[in-house]
C-alpha cells in the first residue's frame, strides 16, 4: 500500500493543496478551479486508500519533487490535468505559477507525457493542450514575471524530455513563445533564460531530425 | 525610477540574489538546490533544462539556478552568467577519474568576463563516501591556489546527509551583504 505513495502523488496532492489554500481559489470567479482540485484530490486520496499520508518530513517521500518514473509506480498525471490547466487559465500569477512548475516537474520526471489522444478534443494529442496550456499563460509584455520564467522552464523540459515527443505546430509555438518572451520581456534575467532556453531548444530539435533523417535513411538502405 | 527603486531595495536589503550551482553531471548539484530550499532529500534525475528555486537563509533572498552538469549541456552554462552574484561549484570527492574535467570546466568558467565579479563558493561534496578526497585534496586538484582576484571558500559537504551546506550558506551571505 505504502508503495503506490511512492509516486508523484505526494507531489500532485501538495500542488493541488496549495492551490487550494490559496486566497483567490476562494473566489467565486474560480469555482470551477476549485471544484476540479477537490476531485483530484478525492480520486487521488482514493487511489492510495484512506491511511493518511505520512509526515514528509520522516520518510523518504517529496512533496517538492516527484519520484522518478518508473522506479515507482507510474500514476498516470495525465488524467490530474485539468486542474493544472484551469490554475494556468486563472487571472492569479501565483496560481500560474505553481501550476507550471507542476507541470514541469511532473514531465521532467515522466509522470506526464501526454502521448494519448487528449480527452477534450480527441482530434489532438494530450501534449498539444499541454503546450498549448503553456504557451497560453504568456499574453504579452505585461504577463507577470515569474510566469514568465516557469514558462521557459517548462517550455525547454517539454521539448528534451525523452519521454514526451512534440511535432508541428506545438514545436513552433514553443518556440515562439520563448522567442516572444526574449523580444518582450523588461526583465533581464528572462531576455537571458530566453536566449539560453531557445539555444538549448533549437539544438535539441536540430539533433533530432537529423537523428529521425539517418535513422529514415538506414531504413530505405535496409529495405 | 528602476534606480532609485533597486536603490532602496538594496537598502532593504531584500534584492534577490542571483547564485548558479555547477559543476559536472552527478556531482550533486539538484540535491544541494532542494537541500537548501525545502530541506529535503530529493530523489534526483539527471537534469536537462534548469531548475530555479527562491532560497531563504537569514531573511537573503537568494534565486538559485541549478544547471545540468552532462558534457553536452555544459555549453549552455555560459549562456546564464550575466547578472550572477555567486557561483556554487560542485565536486564530487568521489570521482578522482573526472576531478581533472572538473578543473578544467572550473577554470575555463573563471575565465568569463561576465563572471569577473562573482563569488566563488566550492562544495567538495559526498564527504561521506569513504574513500572521498579530502578538502585539501580537493583544493590541490582543482587548482585553487593558484586563483587571483577572486573572492572564494571551499567547503566540505554532504547533500546527502546535510552537512556543509549551512557553513557555505553563512559565509556566502556575510560575503554577498558586505558586497552591497
Ligand atoms: N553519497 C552521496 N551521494 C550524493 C551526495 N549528493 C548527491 N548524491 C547523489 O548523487 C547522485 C547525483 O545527484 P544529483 O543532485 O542529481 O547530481 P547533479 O549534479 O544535479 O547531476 P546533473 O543534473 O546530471 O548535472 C544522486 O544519486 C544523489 O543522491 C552526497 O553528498 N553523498
Ligand atoms: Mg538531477
Ligand atoms: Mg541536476
Ligand atoms: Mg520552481
Ligand atoms: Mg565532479
Amino acid at each position: 500500500q505504502y508503495q503506490t505513495h511512492n509516486t508523484a502523488v505526494m507531489f500532485i496532492l501538495a500542488a493541488l493543496n496549495k492551490i487550494l489554500a490559496d486566497k483567490d481559489t476562494k473566489k467565486s470567479h474560480n469555482a470551477q478551479l476549485r471544484a476540479a482540485c477537490e476531485t483530484a484530490l478525492q480520486e487521488i486520496q482514493e487511489l492510495v486508500g484512506t491511511e493518511p499520508l505520512r509526515d514528509p518530513d520522516t520518510t523518504s517521500i517529496s512533496s517538492v519533487l516527484p519520484e522518478p518514473y518508473p522506479e515507482s509506480a507510474r500514476l498516470d498525471a495525465d488524467k490530474y490535468f485539468l486542474p493544472f490547466s484551469l490554475a494556468c487559465q486563472s487571472k492569479t500569477p501565483r496560481l500560474v505559477v505553481i501550476s507550471l512548475d507542476g507541470i514541469q516537474k511532473l514531465i521532467a520526471y515522466g509522470h506526464l507525457t501526454g502521448n494519448q489522444p487528449s480527452v477534450s478534443n480527441p482530434e489532438k494529442r494530450q501534449i498539444d493542450v499541454v503546450v498549448d496550456t503553456v504557451c497560453n499563460c504568456f499574453s504579452g509584455p505585461q504577463t507577470d514575471e515569474g510566469v514568465q520564467l516557469q514558462i521557459l522552464k517548462a517550455l525547454l523540459t517539454i521539448l528534451t524530455s525523452q519521454h514526451v515527443e512534440v511535432h508541428e505546430s506545438s514545436l513552433l509555438s514553443s518556440v515562439r513563445t520563448c522567442y516572444n518572451i526574449y523580444l518582450a520581456s523588461r526583465n533581464m534575467i528572462n531576455q537571458t533564460t530566453a536566449k539560453a532556453t531557445l539555444n538549448q531548444m533549437l539544438s535539441s530539435i536540430f539533433s533530432r531530425m537529423e537523428n529521425k533523417t539517418l535513422e529514415e535513411e538506414m531504413m530505405e538502405s535496409a529495405l | 525610477m528602476g534606480g532609485l527603486f533597486s536603490y532602496f531595495r538594496g537598502l532593504l536589503g531584500s534584492r534577490e540574489m542571483r547564485i548558479l550551482i555547477l559543476g559536472l553531471d552527478g556531482a550533486g548539484k539538484t540535491t544541494i538546490l532542494y537541500r537548501l530550499q525545502a530541506g529535503e532529500v530529493v530523489t534526483t534525475i539527471p537534469t536537462i533544462g534548469f531548475n530555479v528555486e527562491t532560497v531563504v537563509y537569514k531573511n537573503l533572498k537568494f534565486q538559485v539556478w541549478d544547471l545540468g552538469g552532462q558534457t553536452s549541456i555544459r555549453p549552455y552554462w555560459r549562456c546564464y552568467y550575466t547578472n550572477t552574484d555567486a557561483i556554487i561549484y560542485v565536486v564530487d570527492s568521489a570521482d578522482r577519474d573526472r576531478v581533472g574535467i572538473s578543473k578544467q570546466e572550473l577554470v575555463s568558467m573563471l575565465e568569463e568576463d561576465e563572471l569577473k565579479d562573482a563569488v566563488l563558493v566550492v562544495l567538495a561534496n559526498k564527504q561521506d563516501i569513504e574513500g572521498a578526497m579530502s578538502v585539501t585534496e580537493v583544493h590541490g586538484a582543482l587548482g585553487l591556489d593558484k586563483l587571483k582576484n577572486r573572492t572564494f571558500q571551499i567547503f566540505k559537504a554532504s547533500a546527502t546527509k546535510g552537512e556543509g551546506l549551512d557553513e557555505s550558506m553563512e559565509w556566502l551571505s556575510n560575503i554577498l551583504q558586505n558586497k552591497k
